[in-house]
């Protein structure tokens, strides 16, 4: 039995997308190739945005972690490896609000400035959210804005391999548990996102975001817990 | 399919709470608890509940999407003790529930209602600040409405397992098994107060001897992440 080295609980928006395969492939060691989501609600996805508002992440003891709250948003690309095809999750790039996440456990995390506003208006079955997120650092930052009708989420649970794109020896394995909102799929037809502007000026991802990408689903997740255990 | 010991799981909710705790006259709680149960409080010395519930999702004891699968609704519970038994229990005097599927509701103490509620949250770095503004329409002129506002400090992970029955038939039980998050926005009873501005009104004629000008709230407790398992026994 794999013994957890923590556990986070926070809320996320999940922005997938679909950026210039050739830039991401060069950023992959040898011999990962990219796997971009095949079929369902994310079909075709090669590039994941993920902004969370970590709410509580506490240590294998269960106490506050010093990443304990954070607001972060997160790049990660879906792979294979090109030999024995197991699926790993490489993590590219972390903004991070919290100075004791930078540069992280995988060393790809940045400090930047952080502000959000959300504001969730319901009434009986109907609830409407509008986030504004905005991370930003000396050299440029990120911005996610939309606006989406909730509808009624799907629990789902699932394991990752994730590993640091600047060294994937540097691997954890993640289990999720989380309600999953898709408010926007290009690919499902699911139009309940509005007003939705994503701005990513961090010089690095530069060739990612060149106007050529575009938004194929953004997840709503209003719940999530994870289990982060060591690799064996 | 879970289960806690031999009983199985009978449904399942995520969701974001608000309690109110207060202290009103315990002899017009009595009044409304079934024999023998007796008016017990809570740690901080509350005598009366107030639960705003957002539910994201509510699962049924298969894990599929429950007939009020989202919806949100009010809870008014007396902290109850059997004086035969020692049994403690949340003992439910009504819900106030927005989705038609939830009348009469596992308790039968559910009444429909036209619940809002807004909540915005800015954060400025790591501690955002949140206000809420619940209203729960009973009829006309009949509501109860909350305003909060607060800035959120450091969460705390806080499983729990309680027992809940119905003022209606004390024989229902539910067991609760929960694992939340929870932020102590007001406790009198140790000095903890975060509150920026607060303002109740309950208006609804069923529970007018209990907010009768007499009651004093005593916590507020902001639960952001919160999720359960409820189990018969």
């Amino acid at each position: 039995m794999v013994a957890s080295l923590n556990v986070t609980r926070d809320t996320k928006v999940q922005v997938r997308l679909h950026a210039s395969l050739p830039a991401l492939q060069r950023r992959l060691p040898h011999p990962w190739i990219v796997a971009s989501s095949a079929q369902g609600p994310h079909a075709g996805a090669n590039l994941i945005a993920v902004f969370s508002e970590v709410l509580l992440r506490q240590d294998a003891g269960g106490r506050p972690a010093p990443n304990a709250v954070d607001l972060s948003a997160t790049f990660l690309i879906p792979t294979v490896h090109a030999e024995t095809q197991d699926p790993a999750t490489f993590i590219l790039r972390a903004l991070t609000a919290n100075p004791d996440a930078a540069p992280g456990w995988f060393r790809v995390a940045t400090l930047v400035s952080a502000w959000r506003a959300r504001t969730m208006t319901g009434e009986d079955q109907h609830t409407m959210v509008t986030d504004e997120i905005l991370l930003h650092a000396a050299d440029g930052g990120v911005e996610l804005r939309l606006e989406y009708d909730a509808g009624v989420p799907v629990r789902t649970q699932w394991s990752t391999t994730v590993r640091s794109i600047v060294n994937p020896g540097l691997a954890r394995i993640y289990r999720s548990d989380a309600l999953v909102d898709v408010v926007y799929s290009a690919p499902a037809g699911v139009a309940r996102a509005r007003d939705v502007r994503l701005n990513v000026a961090v010089p690095p991802l530069r060739d990612l975001f060149d106007g050529t990408e575009r938004v194929v689903s953004i997840a709503a997740v209003p719940w999530f817990f994870r289990e982060e255990l060591a690799l064996d | 399919m879970a289960t806690s010991g031999s009983a199985p799981v009978l449904d399942s909710t995520i969701a974001e709470r608000i309690l109110l705790g207060f202290q009103v006259r315990p002899e017009v709680l009595q009044s409304r608890l079934p024999a023998p149960w007796r008016v017990g409080s809570t740690p901080a010395g509350a005598n009366l509940v107030v639960i705003f519930n957002e539910v994201f999702l509510n699962q049924d004891a298969g894990g599929a999407p429950a007939p009020d699968a989202t919806t949100r609704y009010l809870g008014v519970v007396v902290p109850g003790r059997h004086p035969d038994t020692r049994e403690e229990a949340s003992i439910n005097l009504r819900i106030f529930a927005a989705h038609p599927q939830a009348i009469p509701g596992k308790y039968r103490t559910s009444l429909p209602a036209v619940v809002r509620r807004e909540q915005r949250l800015v954060s400025e770095g790591l501690a955002p600040t949140v206000e809420e503004h619940c209203t729960v329409r009973v009829s006309e002129g009949e509501e109860i409405d909350l305003r909060l506002r607060y800035t959120r400090g450091a969460v705390t992970h806080v499983p729990t397992r309680s027992r809940g029955r119905s003022s209606a038939d004390p024989a229902v039980l539910r067991v609760y098994h929960v694992d939340q998050l929870a932020y102590t926005v007001r406790d009198a009873s140790k000095g903890v107060d975060h509150v920026l501005d607060f303002a109740f009104r309950a208006t609804v004629a069923e529970l007018s001897d209990l907010f009768d000008g007499a009651e004093r709230l005593v916590t507020i407790v902001a639960s952001p992440w919160y999720s359960r398992r409820v189990y018969s026994e």
